[in-house]
């Protein structure tokens, strides 16, 4: 998917902080939504836009460091929706974060790590790369 | 948006949830959860998603940290009433074993 040229997208900036994440988060809806996304793929791309947002907001700059979200979207004529997520920090593939343990005691079961299995199980392809500074996941939803 | 509604039944109380548990709502769920359920001393929590239309990782997490101040007060917490996208997510995540869960509010007080 290195092939995106990012002038094809709409795009929204804003700080990685909670505050933005509604509007980040809106913003790819709203797009899939005027594209006709069927609502069986929406809960899908909800989900997975959520959990890349959050995980910039959470992990993509180190502790007391501000630094921005974009997010990208474009529906193709090809039948695609197309999503981008770029931010700063340091190179950190959350795609290569072990699975979450599959310990059932509820006790013993950790809360978190669940946010970027989601995002493997529902999308097929999505891709990371790191250049000039920025982190870029890309992924495709057929609408 | 979520609300949260809680019913008691006899030895069980029936917390039921409106809406979307996400990034932006669970704080308030954690919050609503800790003053109307652990410290009013839940022991046997029916958590009721039939109304609920969309859950995320950190709503996950909040379930689960609930079910677990639950647990350790020496209390019960099941689901009842996952549907749509929130049992998909329970099962894709491997939570729907974790968890006793019910069809119905019903059927998980009968179950107590």
């Amino acid at each position: 998917m290195k092939d995106i040229e990012p002038n094809s997208l709409a795009w929204l900036e804003r700080a990685a902080t909670w505050e933005s994440f509604s509007e980040l988060h809106g913003f790819v809806i709203d797009g899939a939504r005027a594209a006709r996304l069927a609502d069986d793929k929406l809960w899908k791309l909800e989900l997975v836009v959520e959990e890349l947002v959050t995980n910039v907001i959470r992990h993509g700059y180190p502790p007391g460091e501000s630094g921005v979200v974009r997010v990208g979207y474009s529906a193709n004529l090809t039948g695609e929706f197309l999503v981008q997520i770029r931010s700063g920090g340091l190179a950190f593939n959350p795609l290569l974060k072990d699975n979450p343990d599959p310990i059932v005691d509820i006790a013993h079961r950790s809360v978190g790590g669940l946010g970027i299995y989601l995002v493997k199980s529902i999308i097929d392809e999505i891709d990371y790369n790191h250049s000039e500074g920025i982190n870029i996941i890309s992924f495709r939803i057929r609408i | 948006m979520i609300e949260m509604q809680c019913t008691s039944k006899g030895n069980s109380l029936i917390v039921s949830l409106v809406g979307r548990l996400d990034a932006a709502t669970a704080p308030v769920f954690d919050r609503k959860f800790q003053e109307d359920v652990i410290s009013s001393g839940g022991k046997h929590v029916v958590l009721d998603l039939s109304k609920l239309v969309y859950i995320s990782s950190l709503g996950l997490a909040s379930v689960l940290t609930g079910a677990k101040a639950i647990n350790q007060q020496g209390g019960e917490f099941v689901l009842c009433g996952l549907g749509g996208m929130v049992r998909e997510v329970f099962q894709m995540t491997g939570l729907a074993t974790v968890f006793k869960v019910f069809n119905t509010a019903e059927a998980a007080i009968e179950g107590h």
